[in-house]
């Protein structure tokens, strides 16, 4: 039983823009966390209008506002998403080297990161997806 | 800081408002009563305006749909009203506002108004939004009553979904229960958020909303406390309206200012307005505690 991992990389790894959260600048944190909750994943891109990523939030950013937020939740929910973002987080290109990768994921402890290439937001590695595959190609 | 937005078409005395500029000034008497009045509270409001130098808007209503008895003035009518304004605007060159309460208004009202103002009691109605927007003329934005100062967050994404850019957004109380209004100063930062000036209305603040009744009471010797606290909260226009004959008005004869007290009102504002400045000028932006 062994797993060829010569055969993965990034891209075949990666999902899809249209199968993860993204959000505009100008979005509020409610658009975010219910596109987070509608694709299940734990982060949201938010990107400008020519497709730059601007910064991602993460359910661990949304956890530590709710702790350090002392106002009434509705009053929350309507401020901009990017407000509470991440400005620089960490990325993946899509030609980036796999194993690579996945060390840099397990090294900062996160789940989930962007795939940006020239600036633009071009997809999302996710360390469960990436489980997923790899427990598929099992011999 | 609040982007600035910019009233007045044409010939009129243009006005800005937002950070950095002098505070502005939106009066003049609830509803237009008739011809007559409306120019005579015009000439004396410019010439408290002028001797002030305060950049100033005339507002006055041709409908009030939100009168609490059906017997009560409901306004001078559409037509008959929007060529009084024009006729304001015209002899006096300065800017006019008026709200409207039927969305199939809005082309008219921003045919001859330089600011279009969505009533309070409306402020979500999304027809009503789209309507304002679509005039493309800058949007006088009221909170309701009933309204969190956040939650206007929602219509002006409305207003700015449909085209408009140029937004003041403005408090004029909140309900605390029945019949009474509070203001909740930090409702001024809050809105600010949204990236427009704020206003102050301070003659609908101390109105006891339908207290009496079937006509609104008022308190209006809180009118100063009030206005030098939202100018002190960073305001970027005052609103008040006046009348000179508040018992005889048709219209909130129980909040409407005196117009002989405007002077002193305006005045006690500027001071407060430019103390204001120079804090933030000498110690920043109120960024305390933002992390």
């Amino acid at each position: 039983m062994f797993i060829k991992i010569n055969e993965f990389d990034i891209e075949n790894v990666s999902i899809s823009l249209d199968n993860m959260a993204i959000i505009s600048e100008k979005d509020i944190l409610v658009d975010a966390i219910n596109k987070m909750q509608f694709f299940g994943h734990g982060i949201c891109c938010i990107v400008n209008s020519n497709n730059e990523l601007e910064g991602v939030l993460t359910d661990g950013d949304i956890r530590r506002l709710m702790l350090k937020f002392q106002g009434p939740l509705s009053s929350l929910m309507v401020r901009n998403a990017i407000d509470f973002a991440t400005k620089k987080p960490v990325c993946i290109s899509p030609h980036s080297d796999f194993l690579e990768s996945l060390r840099l994921l397990q090294e900062k402890e996160i789940w989930d990161a962007p795939i940006v290439e020239k600036g633009k937001l071009v997809g999302l590695v996710h360390l469960h997806h990436v489980v997923g595959k790899l427990i598929s190609s099992i011999e | 800081m609040a982007k600035k937005i910019h009233i007045g078409y044409g010939d009129v005395n243009k006005v800005s408002i937002g950070d950095k500029e002098p505070l502005a000034f939106i009066g003049g008497p609830c509803a237009i009563e008739n011809r007559e009045h409306a120019l005579m509270m015009a000439d004396i409001i410019g010439e408290i305006c002028d001797k002030l130098k305060i950049q100033w808007i005339y507002k006055s209503c041709f409908d009030k749909d939100c009168r609490s008895a059906p017997g009560s003035f409901h306004g001078c009518g559409i037509d008959k009203g929007l060529d009084i304004l024009a006729e304001v605007r015209d002899i006096y060159k300065v800017p006019v506002v008026s709200d409207f309460s039927d969305a199939a208004w809005a082309k008219a009202t921003g045919e001859v108004c330089d600011l279009i103002q969505v009533p309070a009691y409306l402020c979500r109605q999304t027809s009503i939004l789209r309507a304002a927007a679509e005039t493309k003329r800058p949007v006088h934005l009221k909170k309701g009553q009933f309204m969190s100062p956040w939650n206007m967050k929602n219509s002006v994404l409305k207003l700015e979904s449909f085209g408009c850019d140029q937004i003041l957004l403005t408090d004029r109380g909140t309900f605390m229960g029945y019949n009474m209004l509070v203001n909740d100063m930090t409702c001024f930062p809050i809105m600010r958020r949204t990236g427009y000036p704020v206003c102050f209305d301070a003659t609908h603040s101390i109105q006891l909303p339908t207290s009496m009744g079937n006509v609104s009471g008022g308190q209006r010797e809180f009118i100063p406390y009030l206005v030098r606290s939202a100018v002190a909260c960073g305001i970027n226009a005052l609103f008040m309206e006046v009348h000179n004959d508040p018992k005889n008005a048709l219209s909130d004869p129980n909040t409407v200012l005196d117009v002989r007290y405007l002077e002193n009102i305006i005045s006690q504002a500027q001071k407060v307005h430019q103390t204001y400045q120079d804090i933030v000028e000498q110690f920043g932006e109120n960024n305390v505690h933002q992390d």
